[in-house]
């Protein structure tokens, strides 16, 4: 079936003409439809456009986790943007993202503005980023309004344990390793964490470690110059009068090490810290109860004979207290004088002397010539007669070789005398020298012929005495007279003097001369024996 | 030559042919917006519609707008203890792709975005330069394949598809419809309107005239 | 006024794309036609309608059991994978209280592409064998096909809007099986079936008797 024509036609009677039915042109209500759509459609590109923040890029080490599209960047972990793409350099060095972020947020996009990515990771006591197990990776900023605008950042692989908004001070510590602080270790402060390591590296001699600690406000002001800070992993046992005292830390920092600091009560008045003040670091709670001394000089020393009992380590004192210690004992053959030298390398704390300003040059002692000028030398003691161990033996000696300090290769070289208990041996042997000096034979021999002589004198005196009562007096003096004689001539060979005993004091010393030149004859021989061949060499 | 006005079929008897049963008649005269049914079959004829460039020009054009604000704006987003996924229309499809589906992504890819894009420009291609008596060429080549390609665009299926994928996840996450979403639902009975209102035979012979 | 109906006979065409019923002019009816408007090629009847639309649900019905064997995706959750045909994705939404969704895609995925295949199947054979069955109901019949057909592919939607938004890492995560291949497969196959097949057929079976 086929509609019905419906077409009007005007049925008139009469003249009236017919209508006819024109094409009205109007526009139809149906171009509201695009107009709308169109308006809509530009609002929505108009929004969106100025809705887009900035777009930034930054490169990492590595995508892992960082999905194009889907990767958030969070602040606080409030969402603030999303990476756009993640694609390799052109010299496939690093990875290159491109994100977009929210709108306002260009004023904080400065180049102290830091990125990293935040992946679950088990570090420094912590497990973090667990949540990023199910909701992905994302990477977190930490905005800076400091600085110029940036629009290509370098991310960091780690996150930075300082966050710039987060208040606190970061301080310097010395210490000869690391031993188990790691970045990230927890510092404690009465067994309280109250920041973290936030770097470690080497100083600038490479001899020790130089490790950087942040500590959280309010209690970075409890660090004044006299706190002690010391590597808290591990257990401080401690022997006392009382017995074994154990002073045991954290699980965590016995896992992970930490570093624990107190302020105590000192003789020095405890100031502010200074800007560039680096504290040392103990390797222990004990450690930190004795006094410590940040400036060391160097020294050399050479002493003659052997340094036996003398070792890394050994104390070295100054009238019984110690001053410092011996760093290292070389033995050093110098070809040119086919010699032996031994060095000894100490290290002094000119602290302990009192002397507490440091001088620009560490080296230079100031008054350190004078002493050695007054006599302060240094002598090898044996401190345990009986394990042998020595120490050197600072103090100002009389009667002490004049001798100066030298500047050596490396470090100053100190004067030297001989060793106390060298002192006595050679006292000894001197004596010993002077005693054999004595013509004790001789003296021996004279004293005979002069009891002798004495006796004879007696038995006449005797004699006399028998045939006393005639002569006595007369005889008597004679007697006397002879006796007197006698013994003055005794006294004369006696007496040092008396050309006897001169010429028996000469020929001893000669004979000594020649023993020694014979000694000295017969060490040589042994050697250099060819030499009772060809003669002397030299 | 000059258009048509108003249809005079006394003037003109034109033949009309049923698809279906292929019955010839005359083509009967049918009021806007009413439609010819075939006598022995009952398959439509023709739709008639004077303005038909007009409005269904009007449709095609916010129907690209919407289209457009379809594909670049996100559709759905999906959110499960605080990740959110988000999607764009064409995000099925390179998911799909990804996946190695490459002819099922083809499929979607071609019945959800290419055909009513090739639709929505064929049309505009072909009815602007009739309203706006623009210079053109190429209609008649051009127009022939818009029942081929009507054939293929499954927009409004896919709607359903996505109400069904909505309420299936709808205890498992939040689902957040996004603007696409809203284009895409208004998209669908635009385009539908356009072609209902597309009197095809009338833009023929416009494009008759002109060429 | 009633229009007469003309049955078609040999000496009229009509162009396929844009309508025009045309006449063939006697010498001109074995050759190969072209539009008069349009150009496009003129076939009094679709060319090899029934062996292509037979060929095409043969290809179809293969399809259609690795289609429900195989599942269509498979939802991988904290490594748990469950997969899913297209029967047990009805089953899952019914148990699960949605029975209006279980609803819509069993009538969608399982009803739809079942009344296709045997549909288009039982009118080609009503051609093959000349039946003068009640040709209204069948040119109904192929007209709910073909206006039906394409919502069979709810599920292939369903399936990609999934894949697209549940991409949660390891919290959940959703991926297209071999079964949407051959899903989408059977509904492609189908479309074109009914678009080649050439209801005028039916038709023509009833003049043939008449004349």
């Amino acid at each position: 079936m086929s509609e019905e024509n419906e077409m009007a036609e005007p049925r008139g009677e009469g003249a009236a003409p017919r209508a006819v039915v024109l094409d009205r042109a109007r526009i139809s209500v149906v171009w509201l439809i695009p107009l709308l759509a169109a308006v809509v459609g530009i609002y929505l590109a108009y929004s969106a456009w100025m809705e887009q923040g900035p777009t930034i890029t930054i490169t990492f080490e590595s995508g892992e986790g960082l999905v194009a599209g889907k990767t958030k960047l969070k602040h606080k972990k409030v969402e603030i943007g999303l990476v756009e793409s993640v694609r390799l350099a052109d010299d496939l060095s690093h990875v290159v993202v491109t994100a977009t972020l929210a709108t306002g947020l260009s004023q904080y996009l400065t180049e102290k503005t830091r990125f990293w990515v935040v992946r679950a990771q088990v570090s420094a006591g912590q497990i973090t980023g667990l949540d990023t197990v199910l909701s992905g990776v994302y990477i977190a900023v930490d905005p800076s309004d400091e600085g110029s605008r940036a629009r290509r950042f370098v991310g960091l692989e780690k996150a930075p344990i300082i966050m710039s908004d987060k208040p606190g001070t970061i301080f310097s510590l010395r210490a000869k390793d690391l031993g188990s602080v790691d970045v990230g270790s927890p510092v404690y402060y009465r067994w309280l964490r109250v920041g973290q390591v936030a770097a470690a590296g080497f100083d600038e001699s490479g001899d020790a470690v130089v490790v950087q600690i942040f500590i959280e406000a309010p209690h970075d002001q409890r660090v004044r110059s006299t706190t002690r800070f010391w590597n808290a992993s591990g257990f401080d046992a401690t022997v006392t009068a009382d017995g074994i005292q154990i002073d045991t830390p954290s699980l965590v920092s016995m896992l992970v090490g930490g570093i624990a600091f107190e302020t105590p009560a000192t003789m020095t008045v405890a100031r502010d810290v200074p800007i560039d003040m680096i504290f040392e670091l103990y390797p222990n709670k004990q450690a930190t109860r004795q006094p410590r001394y940040r400036w060391k000089s160097r020294f050399i020393l050479y002493f003659e004979g052997s340094v036996a009992g003398l070792s890394r380590g050994s104390s070295v004192e100054f009238r019984g207290i110690k001053i410092g210690e011996v760093l290292a004992v070389h033995l050093v053959f110098d070809s040119k004088t086919n010699d032996f030298s031994i060095p000894i390398v100490i290290e002094i704390e000119p602290e302990r002397f009192g002397l507490v300003d440091e001088p620009e040059d560490r080296d230079a002692l100031p008054g350190l010539h004078d002493m050695v000028a007054r006599g302060f030398r240094a002598r090898l003691s044996t401190s345990s007669l009986l394990t042998g161990k020595k120490v050197i033996d600072f103090d100002f000696i009389m009667d002490a070789e004049p001798g100066e300090i030298r500047m050596g290769e490396r470090y100053p070289v100190l004067p030297t005398a001989a060793g106390g208990f060298d002192a006595i041996t050679n006292r000894i042997t001197r004596i010993v020298e002077k005693v054999d000096r004595i013509p004790i034979e001789s003296i021996g021999q004279n004293l005979e012929e002069v009891l002798i002589g004495l006796s004879g004198t007696l038995g006449e005196f005797e004699a006399l005495a028998g045939s006393a009562n005639e002569n006595l007096v007369p005889r008597l003096s004679a007697a006397l007279a002879k006796l007197e004689d006698t013994l003055g001539s005794a006294d004369s060979m006696i007496s040092p003097e008396s050309p006897m005993a001169q010429d028996l004091e000469r020929l001893l010393r000669d004979l000594a001369k020649a023993a020694e030149s014979i000694r000295s004859l017969a060490e040589r021989l042994e050697e250099h024996p060819e030499e009772l061949l060809r003669g002397k060499s030299k | 030559m000059p258009r048509d006005g108003p249809f005079e079929p006394r003037i003109q008897v034109r033949l009309v042919g049923c698809h279906e049963c292929d019955a010839v008649v005359e083509e009967p005269f049918v009021p806007d917006g009413g439609s010819a049914i075939c006598g022995r079959c009952g398959g439509t004829l023709f739709r008639r519609q004077r303005q038909t460039v007009e409005i269904t020009l009007a449709l095609s054009i916010s129907g690209a707008i919407l289209f457009v604000v379809a594909n670049v704006y996100p559709f759905l987003a999906f959110e499960l203890q605080g990740q959110v996924a988000q999607t764009t229309l064409r995000s099925g499809v390179s998911a799909l792709w990804g996946q190695g589906q490459y002819a099922v992504a083809g499929l979607v890819l071609v019945t959800t975005i290419l055909a009513p894009a090739c639709q929505l420009a064929l049309l505009l291609f072909v009815l602007a330069p009739i309203q706006f008596k623009w210079r053109s060429r190429g209609g008649i080549r051009v127009f022939r394949w818009l029942g081929r390609i009507r054939a293929w665009s499954m927009m409004e299926v896919f709607l359903i598809g996505i109400l069904v994928a909505l309420v299936k996840l709808s205890d498992m996450a939040d689902i957040v419809p996004g603007l696409a979403l809203w284009a895409f639902a208004l998209l669908i009975p635009i385009l539908a309107g356009a072609l209902v209102f597309l009197d095809a035979e009338l833009v023929w012979r416009e494009l008759e005239a002109v060429e | 006024m009633t229009a007469s109906v003309l049955p078609a006979g040999m000496a009229h065409a009509q162009c396929h794309a844009c309508s025009l019923v045309m006449t063939i002019p006697e010498e001109a009816r074995e050759s190969r036609l072209g539009c008069s408007r349009c150009g496009t090629v003129v076939h009094r009847r679709k060319p090899n309608s029934l062996s292509r639309t037979m060929a095409l649900l043969l290809a179809a019905v293969i399809c259609y059991v690795p289609a429900n064997v195989y599942p269509i995706m498979a939802i991988t959750s904290f490594g748990k994978v469950q997969s899913d045909t297209i029967f047990s994705g009805v089953i899952y939404l019914f148990v699960h209280g949605m029975w209006p969704l279980a609803l819509i895609v069993f009538v969608a995925s399982i009803i739809v592409p079942t009344m296709k295949l045997i549909g288009l199947t039982a009118l080609v054979i009503s051609i093959r064998r000349r039946s003068q069955w009640r040709p209204q109901e069948r040119a109904r019949l192929y007209r709910t096909i073909e206006t039906v057909g394409r919502w069979s592919m709810v599920d292939v939607y369903v399936v990609t809007i999934l894949v697209a938004l549940v991409h949660l890492g390891s919290i959940a995560s959703v991926e297209a099986q071999t079964g949407a291949f051959f899903f989408g497969a059977v509904v492609v196959l189908t479309l074109l079936a009914a678009q080649s097949f050439d209801p005028r057929l039916i038709w023509d079976s009833i003049e043939d008797n008449d004349e």
